[in-house]
């Protein structure tokens, strides 16, 4: 075991995000404006349905302007800047990055076909491809950026993603950065909104390098930091089969701001494994004594992760996550865990107090699955809140949904008035949240976190 | 107890902070965009038509800028693309002289303006003189690019007696136009 500080401290909190939904919503108004004013003052409106060429030219500049916005948002989520982290979470910025991933590639297929349509006239497509991959300058660049984005958005389909590894979708996914980075040149030289407009081409040009720059200094410069200065592994304990509860530390742990119910994305430092990172939340309340993450082994990385030993070094990034007690507020609270999603609820309940008359929903699917249940235990009964566990697979239970709206008023009558964080696989928050909304508790009071095992 | 941090989450803010940066950013987005060029409103107001392909044209004179610009014939006789004009009524029995049908090209709009071409036909149905009746003009840019490469175009035009030509660095929207326009008259001439 590792030497115990003599005093275990609470580590401090991060700082809150200042930025607000209607900042957020003014920012994406601003910057279509910018984009599709760029266009429509450029006569793209005038230019829709002149000539067949013209409706075509007009529509793959926008298509192709449109393109580059969601690229650029998309860019903009992966700096994981704090300003939207604390205040949405790195786990939907990673989901709004998919999406935007996704409008851009629908986009850049429509741009690749309204150029083809606006280049065949009057030489065929065939012409119009030749020019359209070498014959205009910085065209042959831009093909291959677009080949790129379109191979990443191939393998991004689902069914064909899931057949590969995360590790290898993921390298393969930043080949999009490369194809995005190709396709600058000919924004600038033949698109007609900024080869003959200074005042756009240099906001464009300034846009694209504050992005650029806005990643190098918040997400790599992170990744450096946590590399220069990985934790260790300071306690390792299998509290049940199959799970293992880690322990983090470092020297300069104090100094270290995070929440209960955060997650990190851990890297192991060791041959073979540094290159791999994975999101585990936190199961207890993050203080001096280390950072506690419980695992369960599922998948190759978390068995690589199970076997992890006390001295390995894990570089660290985080905290993330916004289902911190912050959300809880003073209210009364209801915290429903499924299998490992134990892990978020347990720290987050061990900063709750008798005035959150906390209630736990623990459902698991067998007896021996489930950890930490003496930990809750204690803690309800210090605080006065109630302890339920649902165990068994969903065949053997007494009720066909143990979260249907009925069945959650019957056992938490003041459920409408409680806040309800739900924390486990993506069925669960699912069934949680269609029962409690039927049961009267309002969206914005019901909280998710995704299983980060 | 209401602390800095609950305020932050649950949405208490006075409308002034809520309005600001949307005042703020759409003050700055409006004035970016009316500072950028805008050759449509410069084509609007200098009198070019930008209308549809099928308007009726009525060229205008101060748009007929090239030296060797012809006198446009009767002015406003375009109904339909490519509309040709009885210019030589009596044929000719020499059929490769440069005096048979003087047929205008619809005029074809893109992002700089307008290009307008007038082609004549030799009796035996063969493209043998191209004039710019009308080329954006209202930028030096534009006039610079489109001097130096509509020539070029037209050159290679009456060269190949086709609208396929190659495109000239810097000028490929003028060169897509210039090709439509080319192309619609030739369409239009019986085989």
């Amino acid at each position: 075991m590792n030497k115990r500080t003599p005093k275990v401290r609470v580590l401090g909190e991060p700082d809150q995000s200042r930025l607000l939904d209607t900042d957020v919503g003014a920012f994406l108004a601003f910057i279509s404006v910018v984009v599709v004013g760029i266009w429509a003052h450029h006569g793209g409106f005038n230019n829709l349905g002149l000539s067949a060429t013209s409706t075509a030219t007009s529509l793959d500049q926008i298509t192709g302007l449109l393109a580059s916005e969601s690229g650029i948002l998309g860019l903009i989520l992966i700096t994981r800047t704090p300003l939207l982290e604390r205040r949405y979470g790195l786990d939907r910025m990673f989901n709004w990055h998919r999406i935007l991933g996704a409008s851009m590639s629908v986009f850049l297929l429509l741009h690749v076909v309204f150029s083809l349509w606006a280049w065949s006239t009057p030489g065929g497509l065939f012409a119009a491809v030749k020019s359209l991959t070498g014959g205009e300058p910085y065209m042959a660049m831009a093909s291959v950026g677009a080949v790129l984005v379109g191979v990443v958005t191939i393998t991004s389909i689902r069914s064909i993603r899931n057949s590969m590894t995360y590790e290898m979708w993921y390298f393969i996914h930043l080949v999009a950065y490369i194809g995005l980075a190709l396709s600058f040149s000919h924004q600038i030289t033949l698109g007609a909104d900024f080869s003959t407009d200074k005042l756009a081409r240099w906001t464009w040009v300034g846009l694209h390098v504050a992005v650029v720059l806005w990643i190098i200094w918040s997400r790599w410069r992170t990744l450096i930091l946590s590399l220069l200065h990985p934790y260790k592994v300071s306690a390792v304990s299998h509290p049940a089969p199959g799970l293992i509860a880690v322990t983090l530390n470092s020297p300069v742990i104090s100094r270290h701001r995070a929440h209960a119910g955060q997650f990190y994305m851990l890297r192991q430092l060791m041959p073979g494994r540094w290159w791999k990172t994975n999101p585990f939340s936190l199961s207890s309340i993050p203080s001096s004594a280390g950072l506690r993450f419980t695992i369960k082994s599922r998948g190759e990385s978390s068995d690589a992760m199970t076997k992890i030993r006390v001295g390995t070094k894990v570089a660290i990034e985080g905290p993330y996550g916004v289902c911190t007690p912050e959300i809880i507020g003073n209210e009364p609270v209801l915290m429903v865990a499924g299998g490992v999603g134990i892990g978020p609820i347990v720290s987050l309940a061990e900063n709750l107090s008798s005035h959150h008359k906390p209630i736990i929903v623990y459902r698991a699917h067998s007896q021996k699955e489930m950890v930490h249940v003496e930990e809750i235990d204690a803690l309800m009964k210090k605080l006065g809140g109630q302890l339920f566990t649902v165990i068994g697979p969903r065949a053997t239970l007494k009720v066909s949904d143990p979260f249907a709206a009925e069945v959650l008023r019957k056992s938490v009558p003041d459920i409408a008035d409680r806040v309800v964080i739900v924390a486990g696989p993506e069925s669960l928050i699912k069934a949680v949240q269609k029962g409690a909304r039927k049961a009267g508790v309002p969206t914005d009071r019901i909280h998710a976190e995704r299983a980060w095992w | 107890m209401v602390s800095k941090k609950d305020k932050y989450q649950s949405g208490q803010h006075s409308l002034l902070r809520q309005m600001f940066p949307a005042v703020a950013l759409s003050a700055l987005g409006i004035g970016f965009v009316s500072q950028l060029d805008n050759p449509a409103s410069q084509i609007a107001s200098g009198g070019l038509a930008i209308g549809g392909s099928t308007d009726t044209t009525i060229v205008d004179p101060a748009a007929v800028a090239t030296p060797q610009a012809t006198a446009t014939p009767a002015a406003g006789a375009n109904a339909t693309p490519a509309t040709a004009a009885p210019a030589t009524a009596a044929p000719a029995a020499d059929t490769t002289s440069c005096t048979g049908d003087v047929v205008k090209s619809p005029p074809a709009n893109f992002r700089w303006g307008t290009i307008q071409l007038q082609t004549t036909f030799t009796p035996g149905n063969v493209l043998c003189d191209i004039q710019v009746l009308q080329y954006p003009n209202d930028r030096g840019t534009s006039i610079s690019i489109n001097q130096y490469a509509l020539p070029i175009y037209i050159q290679e035009s009456l060269s190949s007696h086709s609208a396929n030509v190659r495109a000239i660095s810097g000028a490929t929207l003028s060169w897509r136009a210039y090709s439509s326009a080319l192309q619609a008259v030739l369409d239009a001439r019986p085989k």
